[in-house]
């Protein structure tokens, strides 16, 4: 059963994160200039390529249903979006406290957050939508549409924020981490992916159910209706 | 009593659409009266907001030129169907062979034409409050506004047809077409900024131009889409 | 174009709307040279048949074809449709000629049948006027003309009667008249139950989103009316 292989798997993103926490705070150093406020590192970084794989599951996914009309790809969809903005929000509330220690002002111009940034609103707007449009098929296509447009943007929000701002001589560098800290992050990195894989099952779960309720609901008003068809032959004449 | 079709080019059914709409606008002028006027509120409130009056004016003067064409393509987008839909015209257009592109392509046409024209009023307007003299660094700064604008148009007149039928689209269409428009405004920006400064503006120029040429291409593919629903009259209800 | 269209025929189609059943294991042939009544209370998926038919709606299950094989939803077999549906489909902005004219140009259909069918449905006179100050029946003429402009093959009437008087009622016959015998294949849907019964070749009954009646030759739409609803509420 699929709910008991889920069970497991939220069983092992849970033991995942409590190790990465171990690693991140007992493991791995303190860093000399940042501190404590470092350890952020670990799970900011991980969470934002977590949300740009559910920012890029939920595009494939919509063009597999625009092109296909499959509602399970809208469920998948709608999973990628909904836990990629969830982590990605974790990122944008992470990566200022990150540049407030490190460069003593909440916002800079960093390329990767302002790009995250605008990802985030567009996924936001894809949130919303989808909860003001209800479940209906126009509303399903609108949300594919926009994870589409959204997603094609990302290349070139990067080039041009890359290109306003690279110059700019604060940028986050990862070079030069230690040995330790390299493996506090590769923890911290499986830790945050299982709980993504964890939520985007969960969640397309809860869309299939949807999907089954509505689909048991039409053939409850059938079935009712197909009594009745037996009564009313003798003015069907032509077959 | 059959009667032979030719089928028109394609070119020839945005023509006719475009035809119909300008020859709807002359009629009324709503459109090209309000977003005039919207855009001198706007640049009357940069005014007082004190943009004006700062040490480094003439350096913000094209962001903000920039914002004030991107609230002015969202008055202009966002009434793209209006009129379409009030009755259904939309689906007795859709019924046509060809004519979802060629409808794609004539509201493009027809909303950049708009813009266009008030931008070319918005150039002069805050040329004016923050004394740059644009054509004194060539042309681009109106180049850049242009191809911009076509960029605006292709992402805004997609989405007025995507959200066509939507609950609070009026706040949906700026929510969603800014953020995707952030290349635009970026590249648009620093273009100027170049041009002011004498830099080559070249390579925002291009960026410009593969954000145009991306949005029209997938424009037209989910535009077809959309219609497709959204014009079907018959709504989809629960 | 291709020949003539012989039949369109809905095999065992369903639609719903979210949790809702439209229309549900709709199984209809329709050939060329009838004229079928579409008779059914609100919310029966009268207008849903329309939509299937005119492509517009794609069926949940079961699928619409042309000619017992060709699926009806290429382009090109949508441009054989002519709908008038609820909505007029007009811009009001514009002058009668001009939306004629503007449609005629998208099918590629010569400028002169503009001419001829502002005649047809008596609007020569008022053909500069703009749409918004036409009244009812006017604008139902006028999205008549607009449907007939290309000549389609299959033409779906959704309500035509509504806001007519009679001497326009009698166009309409007429025009129906004409189509019959130029061997389209016609789909009125309407709540007139005093409709002239020897207009129609066939009349369907559909309740609750099913075909709950099919007749030939109906001798009383409202007797047939009647008796449909009768068995499926008693």
């Amino acid at each position: 059963m699929m709910s008991d292989k889920l069970s497991w798997m939220a069983v092992f993103a849970s033991l995942a994160v409590l190790s990465a926490l171990g690693a991140v705070f007992g493991y791995a150093p303190v860093e000399a200039s940042m501190g404590i406020v470092q350890k952020i590192f670990y799970f900011h970084v991980s969470s934002a390529l977590a949300a740009y794989t559910g920012f890029f599951l939920c595009c494939g996914a919509s063009i597999y249903y625009l092109l296909k009309g499959d509602r399970r790809a809208d469920v998948v969809a709608r999973a990628g979006a909904e836990v990629g903005v969830l982590f990605c929000t974790f990122v944008l509330i992470s990566g200022p406290l990150w540049a407030r220690k490190a460069w003593g002002t909440w916002w800079t111009g960093e390329p990767r957050l302002m790009l995250t940034m605008v990802a985030a609103l567009i996924f936001y707007a894809y949130v919303v939508v989808r909860s003001i449009g209800g479940r209906t098929e126009i509303t399903r296509r609108i949300c594919a549409a926009l994870a589409i447009l959204g997603v094609a943007d990302i290349p070139l929000v990067h080039f041009a924020v890359q290109k306003w701002r690279g110059n700019h001589p604060r940028v986050l560098r990862n070079g030069g981490i230690s040995d330790e800290m390299e493996v506090a992050l590769t923890v911290a990195m499986l830790a945050v992916f299982s709980l993504f894989t964890t939520l985007v099952l969960l969640r397309i779960r809860v869309g299939m159910a949807e999907e089954k309720v509505e689909r048991l609901h039409r053939l409850a008003t059938a079935r009712g209706n197909d009594i009745e068809d037996r009564r009313r032959s003798p003015l069907l004449e032509n077959p | 009593m059959s009667v032979p079709h030719r089928t028109p080019t394609l070119l020839r059914q945005v023509w006719l659409l475009l035809q119909k709409d300008l020859r709807v606008e002359m009629r009324t002028g709503e459109v090209v009266a309000t977003s005039l006027l919207f855009s001198a509120v706007l640049v009357s409130l940069f005014v007082f907001a004190g943009f004006s009056t700062r040490k480094a004016a003439s350096e913000g003067a094209p962001g903000l030129l920039w914002m004030a064409s991107a609230f002015v393509a969202v008055l202009v987008v966002t009434r793209t169907f209006e009129r379409e839909r009030e009755d259904g015209a939309v689906t007795a257009l859709l019924l046509i062979p060809g004519a979802s592109t060629a409808l794609f392509f004539a509201k493009l046409a027809y909303n950049w034409l708009l813009l266009t024209l008030v931008q070319v009023v918005l150039l002069l307007l805050v040329g004016g409050v923050f004394s740059v003299d644009w054509f004194a660094h060539g042309f681009a700064v109106a180049g850049a506004l242009l191809l911009g604008g076509f960029g605006l148009c292709a992402v805004g007149t997609t989405l007025a047809a995507l959200l066509a039928a939507m609950r609070l689209r009026e706040v949906i269409v700026p929510v969603v077409l800014f953020p995707l428009c952030v290349p635009l405004l970026i590249s648009g920006a620093q273009a100027s900024v170049a041009a002011i400064r004498g830099d080559s503006s070249a390579a925002w120029m291009v960026t410009i131009a593969l954000f145009d040429l991306l949005f029209v291409g997938l424009g037209q593919w989910l535009f077809g889409l959309a219609l497709e629903v959204a014009g079907g009259g018959e709504g989809d209800s629960e | 174009m291709g020949g003539a269209l012989r039949s369109v025929e809905l095999r065992s189609a369903t639609r719903f709307f979210g949790r809702h059943v439209a229309l549900y294991r709709c199984s209809l042939k329709l050939v060329a040279g009838e004229v079928v009544a579409v008779l059914g209370p609100n919310g029966a998926g009268k207008s849903t048949l329309a939509g299937l038919l005119a492509t517009t709606l794609a069926p949940s299950e079961g699928e619409v074809l042309a000619d017992t094989n060709r699926p009806l939803e290429s382009s090109e077999l949508r441009a054989r449709v002519g709908w008038v549906s609820h909505e007029s489909m007009l811009q009001r902005e514009l002058t009668g000629r001009e939306q004629l004219a503007l449609i005629a140009g998208l099918y590629g259909v010569e400028s002169e049948r503009v001419a001829f069918w502002l005649e047809r449905v008596r609007l020569t006179a008022d053909a500069d006027r703009a749409i918004g100050t036409y009244s009812r029946g006017m604008r139902q003429r006028l999205a008549l003309a607009r449907a007939l402009l290309s000549e389609p093959e299959l033409v779906l009437l959704d309500e035509p009667t509504t806001g007519l008087d009679a001497a326009s009622r009698e166009v309409l016959w007429e025009l129906i008249g004409d189509l019959r015998a130029a061997g389209r294949i016609v789909v009125v849907i309407t709540h007139d139950l005093d409709a002239p019964p020897e207009l129609f070749t066939r009349a369907i009954v559909l309740s609750q989103g099913r075909l709950v009646a099919d007749r030939s030759a109906p001798e009383s739409l409202s007797a047939l009316y009647a008796a449909a609803l009768q068995r499926v509420t008693p």
